[in-house]
């Protein structure tokens, strides 16, 4: 598996280096957009982290370059903390958001999460078993009923555990590509869902908000 | 700005119901063409009168009224209004030479004349205070611009700081955080290095608080400043060892010091934090090997660190001493160096002045009393 670091901190990628190297990954480092760029391009990544500050090419110019061509998990490393940065990173394409300073093991939680195929018949979370192949879930061995739109955010946010899936992207998948800005639509279904399967719907541990990019579940 | 528009408000109240009040001198105006056209336009009309004129001479008062009412607004109007429609019952309608407003037409024909007159100004008046709130708009508008520019440069600089803080931070609490983990087992290699980065980042973040610290002393002005006789090539032993490694490596000064330099009267903490910033800005800016040179006059001692990197451009060469150069959160430093250099001199009774070295590049000169 292997992952790409793009920041300009020489610090921060030694930290890395060190970190993703003793849990077996293999590391390509980049320290400019266009270096990474070049990288991606010669030695294709599993996955990339990505600091926004970059020296020229800017880390968002580098995911709107990536996506052209490359669904390759990004994960954004960045130290700002503007809900409008982090929007705008995901806007571009980037699957998952880490503030600087973060936590060596939150970090390696979500590379873990990114880089996870899930290909499960079913999910089990708190009591609850969300059966994927018969769209069927119950709770402590009761069915549960689940609308259809209930039903469609469920399945993409507990077939991407520990991911962040961004608003636009629920809303697009479950809504249609029509539907990018109905963010009242996701409270209240996320709202119904956490009633029905929450054990404390108001405050939620499995399906969490990530204020102002979207809902993660957490198994 | 808005008790300017709070007093507009309330003095406009009863006004605002007939479209606003217009400027006195736009009244003025309206009474005074008033006053020298109904003469001459009933002077024009008498001469050119005929039996079939009497419609002609009534709407040539009532353009008369109209222009009034354009020009001056609505008291203007009123009184031309009653005065056209009075001079045309006098001179134009039989009898003549007799005001009979008894006779209902006439009436009727004063009161129109009164109330086009009245309607017009309302018009004007409402087109006119439009006009002077697009104006104040406009006025608010450019005078919020430079705010608003400043507001986008604290932005920046935030962003800048807020880069410059975290990311050392964050390479300190990363690198602690995976010593302090137990799923992996360090080996003795990493764990050294993991140490390292730890290190450099909080000196790296040691000398930033240390350099917004110094910036906000400057700024009110409490930085403690001790002089003592510094003598330089005790300064620039130390100056060598401290360029900042991880700004400027392989940094290689050389000096031309004489002998016989005399001493300066300086903070020597101070004037060693002067010179590494200026080395590793020499550095920073592809100049390697920085030369640094001395020579004293009667009253000073001139220390000179001259590099052939790119240069200052003139147009610049006040603005690299202004603080927080660098804006947004690309590259590292927030550009403090100079602009505490500068003040670091200053508060030591120096100056610090850059200036193009021979050939290409930039020479800044760190003058300072001579100890006596």
């Amino acid at each position: 598996m292997r992952v790409l670091v793009v920041d300009d901190d020489e610090q921060i990628r030694r930290a890395l280096l060190i970190n993703l190297q003793a849990r077996s990954y293999s590391v390509g480092e980049a320290t400019t957009g266009d270096e990474a760029i070049a990288s991606i391009a010669a030695t294709p990544p599993h996955l990339i982290i990505l600091d926004l500050g970059l020296p020229g090419l800017s880390g968002i110019d580098v995911i709107h370059t990536v996506r052209r061509s490359n669904s390759v998990p990004i994960l954004v490393l960045s130290g700002r903390t503007e809900s409008i940065d982090k929007v705008a990173a995901l806007d571009a394409g980037a699957n998952d958001y880490v503030t600087k300073p973060f936590s060596i093991d939150e970090l390696l939680a979500r590379v873990r999460a990114l880089t996870r195929t899930v290909d499960r018949e079913s999910v089990e979370f708190g009591g609850v078993t969300v059966d994927l192949a018969r769209h069927a879930v119950t709770r402590d061995g009761a069915e549960v009923r689940l609308t259809p739109t209930e039903w469609g955010v469920l399945e993409l946010l507990v077939r991407n555990p520990d991911r962040l899936v961004g608003k636009r992207e629920l809303l697009t998948t479950v809504w249609g590509p029509a539907y990018t800005r109905e963010d009242a639509y996701l409270r209240l279904f996320i709202g119904q869902l956490r009633k029905k399967l929450e054990p404390e719907p108001g405050r939620p541990r499995h399906l969490l908000t990530e204020p102002g990019l979207g809902y993660r579940f957490r198994p | 700005m808005r008790t300017e528009q709070t007093d507009l408000m309330k003095s406009n109240g009863w006004r605002k119901a007939m479209g606003g009040a217009l400027p006195l001198r736009r009244q003025v105006a309206g009474f005074a063409m008033a006053l020298v056209l109904l003469p001459v336009v009933t002077l024009v009309l008498s001469t050119v009168r005929s039996e079939q004129s009497l419609a002609a001479d009534a709407l040539s008062y009532q353009l008369l009224v109209v222009l009034v009412a354009l020009v001056g607004g609505l008291w203007p109007a009123i009184l031309t209004a009653i005065a056209a429609a009075m001079l045309l019952d006098l001179f134009f309608v039989a009898p003549l030479f007799t005001v009979v407003v008894a006779d209902p037409v006439h009436v009727v024909a004063l009161v129109i004349f009164v109330v086009v007159g009245v309607l017009v100004s309302i018009v004007v008046g409402q087109a006119d205070s439009r006009l002077r709130a697009a104006r104040l708009l406009a006025e608010e508008v450019e005078r919020t611009r430079p705010l608003e520019a400043a507001d986008r440069m604290r932005t920046a600089l935030l962003a800048a700081v807020g880069h410059d803080l975290r990311t050392p931070l964050a390479a300190a609490t990363a690198a602690v955080g995976s010593l302090a983990s137990d799923d992996v087992e360090w080996s003795e290699h990493d764990r050294r290095e993991l140490v390292d980065t730890a290190e450099v980042s909080l000196a790296r973040l040691g000398r930033l608080v240390d350099d917004l610290l110094d910036a906000s002393r400057l700024q009110a002005g409490v930085l403690a400043v001790s002089l003592e006789p510094v003598a330089l090539d005790e300064v620039l032993a130390l100056v060598s060892s401290d360029v900042d490694a991880d700004n400027a490596p392989g940094a290689q000064q050389r000096f031309d010091i004489p002998r016989d330099l005399p001493d300066m009267m300086a903070d020597p903490v101070l004037l060693h934090r002067v010179l590494v910033n200026l080395v590793t800005n020499a550095v920073k800016h592809g100049s390697p090997s920085p030369i640094i040179e001395a020579d004293a006059t009667a009253d000073t001692v001139r220390v000179r660190v001259i590099d052939h990197g790119p240069g200052i451009p003139p147009s610049r060469r006040t603005a690299v001493f202004e603080p927080f150069q660098r804006e947004g959160d690309v590259g590292t430093g927030v550009g403090l160096g100079l602009a505490l250099s500068r003040g670091f001199v200053e508060a030591m009774g120096g100056t610090l002045e850059p200036s193009e070295t021979a050939g290409g590049g930039t020479t800044m000169t760190v003058t300072i009393p001579r100890a006596t």
